[in-house]
């Protein structure tokens, strides 16, 4: 008697350059979608969500309908082909909106809460953070995320990347 | 002063800033966007008209939509952003994009069009609780707050402070007497020593006298000086304990007094208020933030008096006798202050990341020991104790630098002080020598030397003593002032509720996101049992919660008996509901307290009648120690329908006018919820009833039936009407009879 495999039970739909037409329309993404077990359908709006947003944000990618229902995964971006990938890069750039620190020009710590000021890819920015301690995370060996007090994150890609001054800032929350 | 990278102008100020006639219609108010739909920064206003949305950026225009062209306006949360969306015939667009800076601006926009689109009204800025900002510094008030911490008028705090001490101004009073006292004490200590050593060990006189067989009298005076010493000792002694009794009765009758206040006030604050601040932050202020402002008032405050009067003190006693010598005493100050103010933030640190370290480990420890049960089962004990032991020893690696630092760093200041000494002796050294300080003065200043170093030490802790009183004191004062926002009117009554209930045009919203339920109108008669129907997150326990006036509603009306909610008196309104909520709190305490929860007073007879009612008296009888079993923490653990049947017992025992049923009886087995069920028939036939049920089946009794959908009020009407309709109602009883269809 064979044993069955929790994956012949569960069955995951992966859309794939086969069976997926990924289009960008009026700044949204629609999909063309066949599963394997069903009948085509097209959804006027995807969005799509990083199950791996750290480690792999261009794999494990899943795709939701308007209700937040899971329409398909994608394992790859690069699976769908480099034009639609381009697409789906640029959607998850807006959905994801994290400024990238090149360099902390001060953080000021008062009253339980943290000043910042930094300069990003996009200008420099200044926010508020609370909590400091557990808004700052280690991601992996090298990066780091903050995140301010109304939910905007903050991404330092490279902890050794970061000049002398910047580092000895922000040392205390490592 | 921080500058805030979007001004915080309200709607109205906006709107001076766009061309004019560009957008149509009148104008409801504007708000700014920060991100363009490609996702890079901007500069955007979106001005809200009653005919549509315009947005520009950088002062040209970019997008109009007319609401006649779109069914729905969305807001969306992204990740680190968020979105307006229209929904149009071609499909859906996106109005405007934005950081999170810039969230609740739009999401309460959103729902402000949206209201307007459904009732013709808008509301307020105020209403919606836009542009919480600071009226001094403009900055965004932080989350849970109602005032700026930065702008905090310090005085204006420790005022309201020294007020709250008034009533134990006899304690403090007394304590302050007996600071001065021990402070004259304490100058009084080197003033003595000089006696001894210039009046008899040092004295030519004294040993002249001696040397003529006069030591009866020297001895005397000799003796006597030391017992002057020896009193002095004593009196601090005395004096130190009386202060410390003094302190100790303020303190803590200050204390008991200030969290009675804090918490009394949280007790009073609606749960919209209380929603808005996470427990943790309400528990530290009733336990951290009280201690810490009775510490300042009984101990910081008269140490500040003191150890400044001391120092002053000091110094002109010293300026006086000797001007260079008082310059050699207060030689290393400046070196110490700056020493510790370079230094005292670096071990501020070091500790703070020992702190850390510690609580990781002990947080590696509380996670591990709460799996204890999965770690054994897969057998990874091996792997956790790695994990503990990484934790501690890093924990310990910390502390070893830490105290080896700290071993290595401190007794530089010793070292600063005693430099001080060293030039203190040389210059006192050659006075004597030659002849112009006498050898008692030598042993007084050296004594008043050591004293000024003591309040030096001490005011370099000022700033952050005061700079952590005035963090608590602002927290303890945001609580105190809150505005209660489910008030009762200052006409309200106590109302004889008959049982009629009427919802008209009922809006509501959280705090963020949209309206969870949009214009709901319907009305009950009483002794009507009324199933409230609907998927999740359709705004069903909102409307119950607006029932009970956990909430108020922020459009339309909810009337009980023809009376506005509003202005009936709480206590009578809630005094005449029973609720059974789907989640179900028992307090520790007995079974039987459990039950009598709402109704003291009552007799056993009833307590027992009402647990046989809701199905609990057989378990309990069960119990160990009957109805006087303990429960809840550190007690006796009952299973989710055991509990969810105490509390219909404590619903029934209350005998209310209006019973409230969500999910009440979720957690029971199909037999159990049977026999409840047939009870509260009964019951409720003259009881106007509003139940919430996932399984229909509980409603069967129901006379008519509310179905939502979205927050809209989607279907009513009685079982076999609903079904005849084949809407919403019939397709989940569908479900629901397919889904037992398969179980049997």
């Amino acid at each position: 008697m064979s044993r069955t495999e929790l994956r012949d039970v569960i069955k995951i739909r992966y859309a794939t350059a086969e069976n997926a037409v990924f289009e960008e329309k009026r700044g949204f993404i629609s999909l063309t979608f066949r599963p394997e077990d069903g009948e085509e359908k097209t959804y006027d709006r995807v969005k799509l969500q990083r199950n791996f947003p750290n480690s792999t944000p261009e794999e494990y990618v899943s795709v939701l309908d308007k209700e937040d229902n899971e329409i398909c995964m994608i394992r790859s971006l690069s699976d769908l082909g480099e034009e639609t990938a381009e697409i789906l890069r640029r959607e998850a750039e807006r959905r994801y909106r994290v400024f990238r620190i090149k360099k902390i020009l001060s953080v000021n710590q008062r009253y339980g809460f943290s000043y910042w000021k930094i300069e990003s890819d996009d200008g420099v920015r200044e926010f508020t953070v609370q909590d400091t301690y557990r808004s700052f995370r280690k991601i992996g060996g090298d990066r780091a995320t903050v995140s301010d007090v109304d939910g905007n994150r903050y991404e330092i890609p490279s902890l050794s990347g970061l000049d002398r001054r910047s580092m000895k800032k922000i040392e205390l929350f490592i | 002063m921080k500058k805030t990278v979007f001004s915080l102008e309200t709607g109205r100020d906006l709107l001076k800033k766009v061309p004019e006639g560009v957008a149509s219609g009148t104008f409801i108010t504007a708000f700014r966007f920060d991100l363009d739909l490609d996702g890079g920064s901007t500069d955007g206003i979106a001005v809200i008209t009653e005919e549509g949305v315009f947005t520009f950026e950088g002062g040209l225009p970019v997008l109009s939509v007319m609401y006649g062209d779109c069914s729905e306006l969305e807001f969306h949360q992204l990740i680190g952003a968020c979105e307006m969306c229209a929904e149009t015939e071609n499909g859906p667009v996106v109005i405007c994009r934005g950081t999170c800076s810039v969230k609740d601006v739009m999401a309460k926009n959103v729902r402000r069009i949206t209201r307007f689109l459904h009732t013709g009204n808008y509301s307020s800025d105020e209403e919606l609780d836009l542009y919480r900002v600071c009226p001094k510094c403009r900055k965004r008030l932080r989350p849970g707050m109602t005032v700026c911490v930065d702008c905090a008028d310090r005085k204006s705090l420790y005022g309201r402070v020294l007020k709250m001490a008034l009533p134990y101004k006899k304690y403090l009073i007394t304590s302050i007497f007996l600071f001065f006292a021990s402070f004259a004490v304490n100058l009084a200590g080197p003033y003595v020593n000089r006696l001894l050593v210039d009046g008899y060990i040092d004295s030519e006189k004294a040993k002249a006298a001696v040397a003529a067989g006069q030591s009866g009298s020297v001895f005397r005076g000799f003796i006597l000086t030391i017992a002057l010493m020896a009193i002095l000792q004593i009196l601090t002694y005395f004096i130190t304990a009386l202060r410390n009794l003094a302190v100790m009765g303020a303190g803590w009758r200050l204390i008991i007094d200030l969290r009675r206040l804090v918490f009394g006030k949280i007790e009073k604050m609606s749960v919209r208020t209380l929603s808005r601040r996470t427990s943790g932050a309400l528990m530290r202020s009733v336990t951290w933030d009280t201690s810490m402002v009775e510490r300042f008032i009984t101990n910081d405050l008269p140490n500040v008096i003191q150890q400044s009067f001391l120092f002053v003190a000091v110094t002109v006693i010293l300026v006086l006798k000797d001007p260079i010598l008082a310059l050699l005493v207060l030689a290393p100050v400046p070196v110490l202050l700056l020493f510790s103010g370079k230094i005292s933030p670096y071990f501020r640190r070091m500790y703070g990341r020992q702190w850390e370290a510690g609580s990781r480990t002990g947080s590696v420890l509380h996670d591990i020991f709460s799996g204890i049960r999965v770690v054994k089962a897969y057998r990874t004990e091996k792997r956790e104790e790695d994990r503990f032991d990484s934790a501690a020893s890093e924990e310990r690696d910390i502390s070893v630098r830490n105290e080896t630092v700290f071993n290595v760093i401190d007794p530089i200041f010793t070292f600063i002080v005693n430099i001080g000494s060293v030039l203190l002796l040389y210059y006192m050294g050659r006075q004597i020598m030659n002849g112009r300080m006498s050898l008692g003065e030598a042993a007084m200043f050296t004594s008043y030397a050591s004293l000024i170093y003591g309040p030096i030490s001490w005011l370099a802790q000022m700033p952050r003593m005061l700079t952590r009183t005035v963090t608590s004191l602002v927290k303890i004062f945001d609580i105190v002032d809150e505005r209660e926002d489910v008030q009762d009117s200052a006409d309200a009554c106590d109302v004889d509720i008959r049982g009629n209930i009427e919802f008209d045009n009922v809006s509501f919203a959280y705090e963020d996101g949209g309206d969870v339920l949009k214009g709901i109108s319907f009305s009950v008669k009483p002794g009507e049992m009324i199933g409230i129907v609907g998927r999740s997150g359709a705004g069903k326990s909102t409307l119950i919660n607006l029932l009970m006036r956990l909430y108020d509603p922020d459009g339309g009306a909810i009337r009980v008996d023809g009376v506005d909610l509003r202005d009936v008196s709480q206590h009578s309104l809630r005094s005449q509901m029973g609720v059974v909520l789907q989640e179900t709190h028992l307090f520790s305490g007995t079974v039987y307290e459990n039950i009598a929860y709402a109704s003291p007073g009552c007799t056993r007879d009833a307590v027992v009648t009402a647990a046989k009612a809701a199905g609990a008296h057989d378990f309990i009888v069960r119990l160990p120690d009957g109805y006087e079993t303990v429960i809840g923490e550190n007690g006796h653990t009952l299973s989710g329908g055991e509990r969810q049947r105490v509390a219909i017992a404590r619903a029934l025992l209350h005998d209310p006018k209006i019973l409230i049923l969500d999910e009440a009886t979720s957690s029971l087995d199909t037999k159990t919820e049977h026999g409840v069920q047939e009870t509260l028939s009964e019951l409720i036939a003259d009881r106007t009833t509003i139940a919430i049920a996932h399984r229909l089946s509980t409603l069967r009794n129901a006379s008519r039936l509310v179905v939502l959908d979205k927050g809209r009020l989607a279907e009513i009407g009685t079982h076999d009407e609903l079904m005849k309709k084949g809407g919403i109602y019939y397709g989940l009883v569908m479900a629901q009879r397919q889904m037992s269809r398969i179980k049997k």
